[in-house]
């Protein structure tokens, strides 16, 4: 977030009024205190000793003062799991989206760029892309290559690569015919200048926003495949996974379901509001 | 306690105004309070407008043209606008005072605008007949058929034949529209029309025809008018009497002899000679030297001082006054009336 | 004749549109002496913008040759092209949408000199921007703003020192005025005038503005759905205006002298479309003086006095307007 912040040159405006939405400024404060959460419980608890250590002597406790969040069947603590967890949510989150915007960015603004014949098959291409559902292809990619988080990542980023093309498309078109690039143009730039100088950091705003907005889709994705048991196997503590491991237990030790389901409530809220302010603080219109 | 007597006082009036001023305006503050500042659009004007006169306001971007006459209508937002005066007077009606409702019968009914732009100002999904209709429905209360069918005539006055009626805006050039646009405010004949730059967005001998439409209109209708401009030659071609805004607040203001032969601010003198002398070609620009001030600062001094070739330290210091020349004629600078004040233009 | 710098001969551009060809430009051509400004007015979608941006390639012409300094330009590899940028530059009308918002003042005014390579070192590069600043009048102060922290005027100037970056020979002003406030427009008029005569500049001037192009232009020519219907010198042009299209336009230019009233001719109609062009005069369904032979075949571009060319079968005879 704070990177592609610097990369917006007039950055002291953008964060002006960024920081009038309120909503946004909490939900940037809330989504750092979880990136810290997730760093600190990678130092602070051991993997096999805190995280995925059977003690049967400790099933099942309720939320106490020594499990903050008590501890499941297989008697883990939840609060270190979920904090322990947090890690694996933004990893997703964060590369599945790098992946799309990565391969569909390019793809749709080269696209748009080229024009003609090129463009029209690139993007019939990933329309045909689009028509299959986004769970196909992860059932599809998780069973011929295996359920692992790298898999689950490569088949969130692919899904939702059609619509960072067609986004990007689009706002290339509409800054290709902004005058600035014929003025660039009568200067003697090449069209790769022009492509990397003028066209991609100006289409940039709309295809960082949807990306922010992509974030939670794919951690709230990424537990829900999870959850079905395609996404993050088992004992790692994600949070989607954590919901399924505990689902037997629901009715009789419902804090089992509540810790993971906040965990995740929380995070796609923060993000969302990021989302919203930035794309408030980014849009030319609503600036003054 | 005072201004609401007053105002209780003037709605009370009868619809049909025989006043001699149909505008009457005093004391028009205008700002726009935003989270990093204070626009500050108009600052104090006084505005008078005479029966079945037209009136230039003239200036620049950024005088508070566009800002004084939303005042008049009321349709400045607020927030983030604050709209201030002694008295805005419409047909004698506080408009100030005037609830949403009755705000909604004078606008269009006694007083209509011209926008800039025919291109935006139309609605693409509607036909124009039925844009022009659309007044008659809401003030004369005509069924669809009737409204139309006046719709029609509208046309046939502003030199469009009634039977592209039934088409849409798009069909139409921009010329076009614009006289579609004139059509919709003049089809309640209300006595005040304001235009706002009617025919920036054309070109000359177009412009010609919407600008000959337009006074031929005045005299048909005795409407009085409000042309805001920034060509002089405009203004020279159409007004009777000429307001010069700059930074807020009007400068000088005559009729049109006495600010065009007679100019007295040096404002005044400035957008003359900016102009191209059409009988001289070799003659240089005379440019008015700097910018047009930051409307957030409040000025202590003259607002033009800064830019001004006249200037003495006094100006920097001291805010001038509304100076009366003659009956008609009044310029708001402090060395108007000194010896070595003279003013000079290029251009004849 | 050496000291003819640009020639344009039978320039046309054409564009496809569902409804049939575009004629924007219809064979145009005319001559510029080194050093001197021709003037093209004409109203709306008359093609005088194409004409600037046909010239410079930037819209890549149907037919016509365009010869600059003795060679075709219109032949050149887009290699060649790009070294031939550095002496024929363009001027934008906008300076709102023609500057990169997201690029500071000397990032905008450095372009130039970095796709030409013109200077190795950047402490070089840096000394010439401010040295462009200086000549078109921007404040070293600004160096690091962006271009919407400045007025339209501040804009244009930094529109014309990215131009003269290069050190063209050659610039076609596309409206470089319409967007700005009236006193801004003296200043930039004035400018441009300076700068062309320090550095021995060649200006299309393309404008609506007839006051403008009286005031700035040698030559001037007046396009109507895309074919040159007169060019004259500007005074002999106003004096004496021989196309009736010309007088029209003349006549309605508003007149800031409110004792001498002139008269105005009142144009019918509008402009029509270019889209199949019927192949008579063009004017002819406006023009007051339309005869039979003005529909049966289209005037040519002819020579009537010295300087003087003008299409139309039945001149106007007598004085102009002014």
């Amino acid at each position: 977030m704070k990177k592609s912040h610097k990369k917006t040159r007039n950055k002291s405006l953008i964060w002006r009024q960024f920081k009038k939405n309120k909503g946004a400024v909490i939900g940037l404060v809330v989504f750092c205190v979880i990136v810290v959460i997730a760093i600190v419980s990678v130092i602070v608890f051991d993997f096999e000793a805190d995280i995925t250590a059977v003690k049967a002597a400790d099933r099942l406790l309720p939320p106490s003062k020594e499990h903050w969040f008590g501890t499941d069947n297989l008697g883990r603590d939840v609060f270190a799991r979920v904090c322990y967890g947090a890690q694996y949510s933004l990893l997703i989150g964060v590369v599945s989206v790098i992946i799309s915007v990565v391969f569909g960015s390019l793809v749709g603004a080269f696209a748009a760029f080229v024009g003609g014949w090129i463009e029209t098959v690139i993007m019939r291409l990933i329309e045909l892309l689009l028509m299959i559902p986004g769970i196909l292809l992860v059932i599809m990619i998780v069973y011929t290559f295996g359920a692992s988080i790298p898999n689950l990542m490569l088949a969130l980023g692919l899904s939702t690569v059609p619509h960072f093309a067609r986004n990007a498309r689009a706002s290339v078109l509409t800054v290709r015919n902004n005058e600035y690039i014929e003025a660039s143009r009568a200067l003697g730039a090449s069209e790769l200048r022009v492509l990397f100088k003028h066209v991609l950091p100006n289409a940039i705003s709309p295809i960082l926003v949807q990306a922010t907005s992509r974030i939670s889709g794919c951690i709230i994705s990424a537990a829900g495949y999870s959850f079905l048991g395609l996404g993050v196997p088992s004992p790692l503590p994600e949070w989607g996974a954590m919901l399924s491991d505990g689902r037997p237990f629901i009715y009789n030790y419902p804090y089992l379901e509540i810790f993971p389901g906040l965990a995740i409530m929380i995070t796609v809220l923060a993000i969302n509001q990021i989302g919203d302010g930035l794309r408030d603080a980014l849009d030319p219109k609503l600036k003054r | 306690m005072e201004i609401f007597k007053r105002k209780k006082k003037t709605v009370q009036q009868p619809k049909a105004f025989e006043g001699e001023y149909v505008l009457d305006v005093e004391d028009l503050k205008i700002r726009y309070e935003t989270d990093d500042a204070v626009v500050y659009a108009v600052n104090g004007i006084d505005l008078k407008l005479k029966r079945k006169q037209t009136l230039g306001l003239v200036g620049e971007t950024g005088a508070g043209k566009t800002s004084t006459v939303l005042a008049l209508l009321k349709l400045i937002p607020t927030p983030p606008g604050v709209v201030e005066a002694k008295k805005i007077l419409v047909n004698g009606k506080d408009v100030m005072a005037l609830s949403d409702k009755q705000l909604q019968q004078i606008r269009g009914n006694e007083i209509a605008m011209v926008f800039q732009d025919p291109m935006t100002s139309l609605d693409p999904v509607y036909t124009v007949g039925e844009q022009i209709a659309e007044s008659y429905m809401i003030h004369d209360k005509l069924s669809k058929k009737e409204a139309l069918e006046e719709a029609k005539k509208m046309l046939e006055i502003v030199g469009i034949p009634a039977e592209r009626s039934g088409e849409f805006p798009y069909q139409f050039s921009g010329g076009m529209k614009q006289r579609v646009v004139i059509a919709i405010a003049l089809a309640c004949r209300p006595n005040i029309l304001i235009a706002d730059e009617p025919t920036t967005a054309l070109d000359v001998t177009i412009q010609l025809q919407v600008l000959e439409l337009m006074k031929q209109l005045n005299e048909k209708y005795q409407t009085s008018t409000i042309m805001i401009t920034h060509d002089l030659g405009i203004v020279a071609e159409t007004c009777d009497e000429v307001a010069v805004m700059y930074a807020g607040q009007i400068v000088e203001k005559g009729t049109l002899e006495d600010v065009f032969e007679n100019t007295k601010h040096p404002y005044t003198e400035g957008l003359f000679n900016s102009l191209p002398n059409m009988n001289d070609r070799n003659s240089k620009l005379n440019p008015i030297k700097g910018l047009i001030p930051d409307p957030t600062i409040v000025f202590t001094g003259c607002p033009f001082a800064e830019r001004c070739r006249y200037a003495k330290e006094k100006c920097f210091k001291q805010k001038p006054t509304v100076k009366h020349l003659s009956e008609s004629h009044q310029v708001k600078c402090l060395r108007y009336d000194e010896a070595d004040f003279k003013i000079e233009r290029s251009l004849k | 004749m050496s000291d003819i710098l640009l020639q344009v001969i039978d320039l046309k551009k054409y564009f496809k549109t569902t409804k049939g060809m575009l004629h924007a430009v219809d064979g145009v051509s005319f001559n510029i002496k080194k050093g001197k400004t021709l003037g093209i007015v004409g109203e709306s979608g008359c093609g005088k913008s194409t004409t600037g941006r046909s010239i410079l390639r930037l819209t890549e012409p149907t037919s016509g040759q365009v010869i600059f300094e003795g060679k075709d330009i219109l032949k050149l590899s887009k290699k060649e092209m790009v070294a031939m940028r550095k002496e024929m530059q363009i001027i934008f009308q906008d300076p709102f949408s023609s500057l990169d918002p997201k690029m500071t003042v000397s990032q905008l005014i450095k372009e130039p000199l970095v796709i030409h390579k013109i200077f190795t070192e950047n402490e070089d590069i840096e000394k010439r921007v401010r040295e462009l600043m200086d000549l078109v009048g921007l404040t070293p102060r600004l160096y690091d703003s962006y271009p919407h922290e400045l007025d339209g005027g501040r804009r244009q100037r930094i529109g014309i020192a990215r131009a003269l970056a290069v050190n063209p020979k050659f610039i076609v002003c596309d409206e470089p005025v319409s967007a700005l406030d009236v006193s801004i427009q003296a200043q930039i008029l004035n400018l441009l005038k300076e700068l062309q005569e320090k550095l021995d500049l060649t200006y299309i001037f393309v404008t609506h503005d007839l006051s403008v192009v009286y005031y700035f232009a040698d030559d001037i020519a007046v396009m109507y759905l895309g074919k040159l219907v007169e060019k004259a010198p500007a005074e002999e042009l106003f004096a004496n205006p021989k196309h009736p299209y010309t007088q029209a336009l003349l006549s309605a230019i508003p007149s800031v002298d409110i004792r001498k009233k002139k008269e105005r001719i009142v144009l019918k109609g509008e402009i029509t479309s270019p889209i199949n062009m019927p192949n008579h005069c063009r004017f002819a369904n406006r023009c007051s003086y339309c005869q039979q032979d003005c529909k049966n075949s289209d005037p040519k571009l002819v020579e009537i006095s010295p300087n003087h060319f003008v299409a139309c079968f039945h001149p106007l005879g007598k004085e102009g307007i002014l």
